[in-house]
């Protein structure tokens, strides 16, 4: 979320391509949160983070850095492609995807109830989220995971900045109201 | 929160609601702190509010293996490398395009690779232990000497030099990138042999590059090398051509040393005795403390010199094979090359690139790292040095720099955060690297081409002058 340092690291690598090992490291964990959420299992996900950065790598020496275009926005767009192919390729929208398979889910601490906990929960958001539109779904995992900005998703989604933010409103109210749904008892059921 | 509807794919949309603006903010302050705002009161695990609803979301975190991630540090800067020297990259339409995407793929994968058979699998798993150990020296020849990794890896593709076992068998070396170096396998070689000093050397076809680790520096009159061989090694002249040496020892004094280089169309064998080396004809001559076997295996030449007993190093040879062959990968190298380091804790990995920082508008020359170590039975500190070069060269172009910058007082020191930068272990208790308990402290000294800049952890601001020392007994050599 820090153009200007994007964009002087991106610059960098222009001369130094070593500098890119710098963005890589900045954009891993949240290139990764985000693809893992888009397609669940760990070993989909760690192929496509991968073939994401490679794209990248070979095709930063023709980017253009535009006000609008971000680094981040331009990573994601990549991701968010290689995700849309995954799943027209090899058709794996319906696929059932096991806690085994699973990627780990950070815990403040690591006790193995926390851990199986957080998987779950992990599993249960996903399938919460694959319930909203294939908009709001990008909409909220780019935010919540990709932590882009919305203006950076309205490049990557070809929206408008004001209809992303709507997306996002409305995505994370819905999801909310399902995950009530299905966690909360009948009788603690709130009006909302 | 206004009009709930859901919304079908357009565009244009409506505009948020006014409303929305706070809650909208309020993401934007989860997200960047993952943390629950105040207000919010507590997450829980019904999160009934919006806002801690949305707090439970963006704390739920997938997270990628450490392993993977390891792996994939490795590969990019690699890519990086190769997308440098072939410019014509992938096409921007990758950004406009969902139809056309067929990325190459790294190649990153265990789990895939032990999917393709349960042997190898099981290879791997009893091997793993060796394997982390032997990347230690991944970490001697590449991480280590970040600035220089980039291009050595270059290097290495116009040289044809390696070896690596048989299938089946346990390998030592096998090029072309990304550069690998392994250690024999513990039940491959006698109890207690461990590597204690390589080279790789493009020679003169290449840039001058010469990497090497591992080899203790005596300092000062009073001290004795605990790797005698390794020593012993480092000073020998190793000839012009492409070469990899890797030398064994153990603590009781016996060793071995891995010679390696591409054979001569018409590569001639020493006098000696013959012997066969897996259908190779081979050359056995006696030395003064040992014996040197010399055969030609798939174009490289290679030659072992041990004070092992001759079936115990015809045995060895036998795992042995030359593999640098274009076009014909050996099938191993898929099993072992993707593996990297898989450091305990990763914040104790030395990160790639210049440690230091860089210096803009400057180009590196290249790193000297020295690093003080302490075994439990001797009285004497260490000083094991490691360096690397992408100049001509290595003593006018890295050391005299680096010896005159610590020689100056003038120029500070800055602290590192690392308990070790060149020397790791592993065991088959902790089969991931942890920074040895024998280092002390270390001195790294980055030189630039109008700047030196000098680093340091432990203990190693109080050991200055060691360092010094230590720099004026590789100048030595080097003359």
């Amino acid at each position: 979320m820090h153009d200007e340092a994007d964009r002087s690291e991106f610059a960098d690598c222009r001369s130094e391509p070593a500098a890119f090992d710098v963005l890589y490291r900045q954009y891993f964990p949240r290139l990764y949160a985000y693809v893992a959420y888009r397609v669940g299992r760990a070993h989909d996900a760690e192929e496509l983070v991968a073939e994401t950065f490679l794209h990248a790598v070979e095709a930063y020496p023709r980017f253009e850095w535009r006000a609008q275009h971000s680094f981040a926005a331009w990573l994601f767009r990549i991701a968010h492609n290689l995700i849309s192919n995954y799943y027209r390729d090899r058709r794996h929208s319906a696929e059932h995807v096991s806690l085994e398979e699973l990627p780990e889910i950070a815990v403040q601490q690591g006790v193995p109830e926390e851990l199986l906990a957080r998987k779950e929960l992990f599993a249960q958001l996903r399938a919460l989220i694959a319930t909203l539109s294939p908009r709001r779904q990008e909409v909220v995992t780019l935010k919540f995971f990709g932590e882009l900005r919305n203006h950076e998703i309205a490049v990557i989604l070809g929206l408008d900045e004001r209809t992303v933010a709507s997306h996002l409103c409305r995505g994370l109210d819905d999801l909310h109201r399902k995950y009530l749904a299905a966690t909360v008892p009948a009788s603690e059921e709130r009006i909302l | 929160m206004s009009d709930r509807t859901e919304h079908p794919f357009e565009p244009h949309e409506q505009p948020v609601a006014s409303g929305d603006q706070e809650l909208l903010a309020t993401i934007d302050t989860i997200i960047t702190g993952r943390t629950l705002p105040d207000r919010a009161g507590d997450e829980g695990e019904g999160a009934h509010d919006l806002v801690a609803f949305a707090a439970l979301v963006a704390r739920t975190v997938p997270l990628a293996d450490t392993a993977f991630h390891a792996r994939l540090d490795e590969q990019i800067p690699l890519r990086l490398e190769q997308q440098r020297s072939e410019p014509d990259g992938l096409d921007m339409s990758v950004m406009q395009q969902t139809d056309t995407v067929e990325p190459a793929r790294l190649d990153l994968d265990p789990r895939g690779q032990r999917r393709s058979g349960a042997g190898l699998g099981r290879a791997f798993k009893h091997m793993a232990v060796g394997i982390a150990a032997a990347m230690l020296f991944i970490l001697l020849l590449m991480i280590l000497i970040p600035d220089l990794r980039t291009a050595s890896a270059a290097e290495l593709r116009k040289i044809a030099v390696g070896i690596s076992s048989r299938p089946g068998g346990v390998q030592v070396y096998s090029p072309p990138p990304p550069f690998v170096v392994f250690q024999l396998s513990p039940d491959r070689l006698p109890v207690g042999f461990a590597v204690t000093w390589n080279r790789y050397a493009p020679g003169s076809s290449g840039n001058g590059l010469v990497m090497t680790g591992g080899a203790p520096v005596r300092v000062g009159s009073d001290e004795s090398t605990i790797h005698p061989v390794a020593e012993r090694a480092a000073q020998r002249n190793w000839g012009p051509d492409p070469h990899i040496v890797i030398v064994y020892e153990s603590n009781d004094g016996r060793y071995l040393i891995l010679f390696e280089r591409k054979a001569a169309p018409d590569e001639s064998l020493p006098p000696g005795e013959p012997r066969t080396v897996a259908g190779n004809p081979a050359r056995l001559d006696a030395l003064d403390q040992g014996i040197r076997l010399t055969w030609v295996d798939a174009g490289t030449r290679i030659e072992i010199e041990s004070s092992l007993p001759e079936q115990e190093l015809l045995a060895l040879a036998a795992q042995v094979k030359g593999t640098q062959i274009p076009g014909e990968r050996n099938p191993l190298e898929a099993l072992f090359m993707p593996h990297e380091p898989v450091f305990c804790d990763p914040n104790q990995k030395p990160p790639s690139g210049v440690l230091l920082g860089k210096v803009s508008g400057q180009k590196n020359r290249g790193s000297v790292r020295i690093e003080f170590q302490q075994y439990p039975n001797r009285p004497d500190m260490i000083a094991n040095l490691s360096s690397g070069a992408n100049v001509p060269d290595i003593r006018g172009g890295v050391y005299e720099p680096a010896l005159a910058a610590l020689q100056n007082p003038a120029i500070p020191l800055q602290r590192l955060p690392y308990a070790a930068v060149s020397t790791f272990s592993s065991s088959e208790s902790v089969p991931c690297l942890v920074p040895s308990s024998v280092v002390k402290g270390y001195l790294v000294i980055e030189v630039w081409e109008q700047q030196v800049n000098i680093g340091y952890g432990g203990n190693g601001a109080a050991m200055r002058e060691r360092g010094i020392q230590a720099l004026l007994e590789e100048i030595k050599k080097q003359k």
